[in-house]
């Protein structure tokens, strides 16, 4: 079985803050893996360090066979990365959003119209991006980083903010990209809802570490919850 | 160029140049400091009022001629004069900022050929700038008119020795300077212009102030205002990478830098118009197109420097208040130089000096420009090469100490 990524023994320490705690994880091609927990468990660390933008204090990271952050240049193909907060260019129009970043990766015309299809934005896409709701500008971003179609999604807390319609209309977005290209995809959540609809496994973070890792039917199983909310909170009652 | 650095210019640009906001302070800037400094340096002070009374005690022909004619002087230099013979009367009215006293017998010592004294009183507590320049003014005028009396004593004295051939002032001044005339570094006699460049020079260097500033601010905006606004970590997490991104930003500040060269070129012809109109002269060939490209230029290279240095501490700036602190700080030190290269000569300076001056940049941006002025060509090219060399360096070092995550996380930690 091949692994886009594998995860081995991470661990990141800021200052006297131990952020990541040995952390080991392995994603696999096709698959869409669900990082749950809740604020400050360590998602966002996890994810900068497999985008390549934070050096893990020691273990190992890689990325299609390669270490993100070394071979920084060689994974920008492969990976497409959504950070939690990103924010959009006020004096850009979201159609010059798509034109900028086209041209960052070298992209061709189709990738842009397939990324304007992603967005669903329609003619809005003509206005400065200042004057778009929280929802659109995630829909853009997500389209951004979706419209070059890359090996690796990382998608961090790509509906966090938004209300149920813009997080829906995200969601979709997510699962239809993922049917299309058959690319893997990272997403992390507080949102067990979300995580269940979209996730073939799922990791559970919780103070630096994976706590449980499967499917959420064997994570159902094996806690004997109904729902991921359950699981969460025998898997972390340990480490409370 | 790389694909990646042009994408990034690019999307500089569109935000430079729809950003109306810093377009209107980067181009006003200049105009509207030059021009306030112009009013205030010029023209308020040519206007400010200072009103002189002139006491005659004396009240008798010689007394009344002096009174006249030292007041007709004194209204030429647009000063405010009232005349009269009661002295309590003006020391007791705030108004009178310079009373000046003809006292009794004033026309007898000169009839008697004895000292004619006059007294100068000054009020307290009133800007002492003023009342001395008004003082120096009465000071001048008085002198004029002893010169007057003494070539008539001369020659009444002439007239009763029988020697009317002579000139009186022969006598009175036997060693006289004749008008200094000003030569050029050349040596040849020097043109209206050659007198008006140095000043010229010397402004250039001081609008070098308001160049690097907004050079600074944009600099700051352009990291951790890009990290504030959330927009860098798509940046960096993309093939454009933190050099392409950093180097767009130096190339847009120092864009953001030319723009407000040429405003200052623009705020320098208002400044000099503004004085032309209101004091009289000329300014038609002090400008010259080498002197505009060389401040240009020396522009360019100093807010490369200056944003070179600035850039390590800003990318680990925590905030952009942080980060906008720092900028000022190394705005502030290049302040000090350019605003000392406005009033000192840096070309004149001892050579001991100068040597410890070298270590900083900012004299080298002065002297290109002065050392132009005074026609020393070879300096000058020194000036700009090791200007040059200086901000590549520099820019070397700092981009060799750019670090992804430090940028990333700065705030965070």
């Amino acid at each position: 079985m091949s692994f886009i990524v594998e995860v081995v023994g991470v661990r990141k320490v800021y200052g006297r803050l131990e952020a990541l705690k040995g952390i080991t994880l392995r994603v696999r091609e096709g698959e869409i893996y669900g990082l749950v927990g809740p604020n400050g468990a360590g998602k966002t660390t996890l994810l900068r360090i497999v985008a390549g933008l934070v050096k893990p204090t020691s273990g190992t990271v890689r990325v299609a066979g390669l270490d993100p952050y070394v071979n920084f240049s060689e994974t920008r193909r492969i990976i497409g990365y959504l950070p939690e907060e990103a924010g959009t260019y006020d004096f850009l129009t979201g159609y010059e959003h798509f034109y900028f970043y086209s041209k960052l990766y070298g992209l061709e015309k189709e990738s842009i119209e397939y990324g304007i299809e992603l967005s669903g934005l329609g003619e809005r896409l003509r206005d400065y991006t200042r004057s778009y709701s929280k929802g659109m500008k995630r829909r853009l971003l997500l389209a951004l980083v979706l419209m070059r179609k890359p090996r690796l999604a990382l998608l961090d807390e790509p509906t966090a903010g938004l209300d149920v319609h813009a997080s829906l209309n995200v969601r979709r977005v997510i699962k239809k990209y993922v049917e299309e290209t058959r690319a893997s995809v990272i997403v992390s959540s507080h949102n067990m809802l979300e995580i269940e609809y979209l996730c073939d496994r799922v990791g559970l973070i919780f103070n630096g570490r994976i706590v449980a890792e499967g499917t959420v039917g064997e994570l159902l199983e094996k806690y004997s919850a109904e729902n991921l909310e359950e699981v969460f909170e025998k898997a972390t009652s340990g480490y409370v | 160029m790389k694909k990646t650095l042009n994408a990034v210019l690019w999307k500089e640009f569109k935000e430079i140049t729809r950003d109306r906001k810093l377009l209107a302070t980067t181009i006003l800037s200049p105009i509207l400091s030059l021009t306030a400094i112009a009013f205030l340096t010029a023209i308020l002070l040519s206007y400010q009022p200072v009103n002189i009374a002139l006491v005659d005690m004396d009240n008798r022909d010689v007394s009344n001629w002096f009174i006249e004619a030292l007041g007709k002087s004194l209204v030429e230099k647009g000063y405010i004069v009232y005349e009269t013979s009661n002295y309590e009367l003006v020391a007791r009215n705030l108004s009178f900022d310079l009373i000046v006293i003809v006292p009794r017998g004033f026309t007898e010592n000169y009839t008697n050929y004895r000292v004619m004294y006059v007294e100068i009183v000054k009020r307290a507590g009133v800007s002492e700038e003023r009342v001395s320049r008004a003082e120096g003014d009465v000071r001048s005028i008085i002198s004029w008119l002893s010169t007057v009396l003494s070539l008539e004593r001369i020659k009444e004295l002439a007239s009763r020795a029988g020697m009317e051939e002579i000139d009186p002032n022969a006598i009175r001044d036997p060693i006289q300077i004749k008008i200094p005339i000003y030569i050029a570094p050349t040596g040849e006699p020097a043109k209206p212009e050659d007198i008006l460049r140095p000043f010229i020079a010397r402004l250039l260097i001081l609008t070098f102030t308001f160049i690097v500033t907004p050079a600074a601010t944009y600099i700051v905006d352009g990291i951790v205002g890009e990290r504030e606004r959330k927009t860098i970590e798509m940046l960096l997490s993309s093939p454009a990478g933190i050099r392409d991104a950093v180097i767009s930003k130096i190339i847009a500040s120092s864009i953001i830098g030319l723009i407000a060269s040429i405003s200052d070129i623009a705020g320098l012809l208002v400044y000099y118009g503004l004085l032309v109109v209101v004091l009289g002269g000329w300014f038609s060939g002090a400008l010259d197109v080498i002197l505009i490209v060389l401040h240009a230029l020396t522009a360019f290279l100093s807010i490369l420097v200056t944003v070179s240095i600035s850039l390590p501490f800003v990318t680990r700036a925590k905030s952009i208040k942080s980060a906008g602190s720092i900028a000022s700080l190394i705005s502030i030190i290049s302040l000090a130089f350019f605003v000392s290269g406005w009033i000192v000569d840096f070309y004149k300076l001892p050579p001991n000096i100068l040597t410890i001056l070298y270590v900083s940049p900012y004299t080298h941006s002065i002297l290109a420009i002065q050392s132009y002025v005074y026609r020393d060509y070879a300096l000058t090219a020194q000036c700009i090469l090791v200007l040059t060399l200086v901000s590549i360096a520099i820019l070397y070092i700092s981009l060799k100490l750019l670090d992804r995550e430090k940028i990333l996380l700065a705030s965070e930690k």
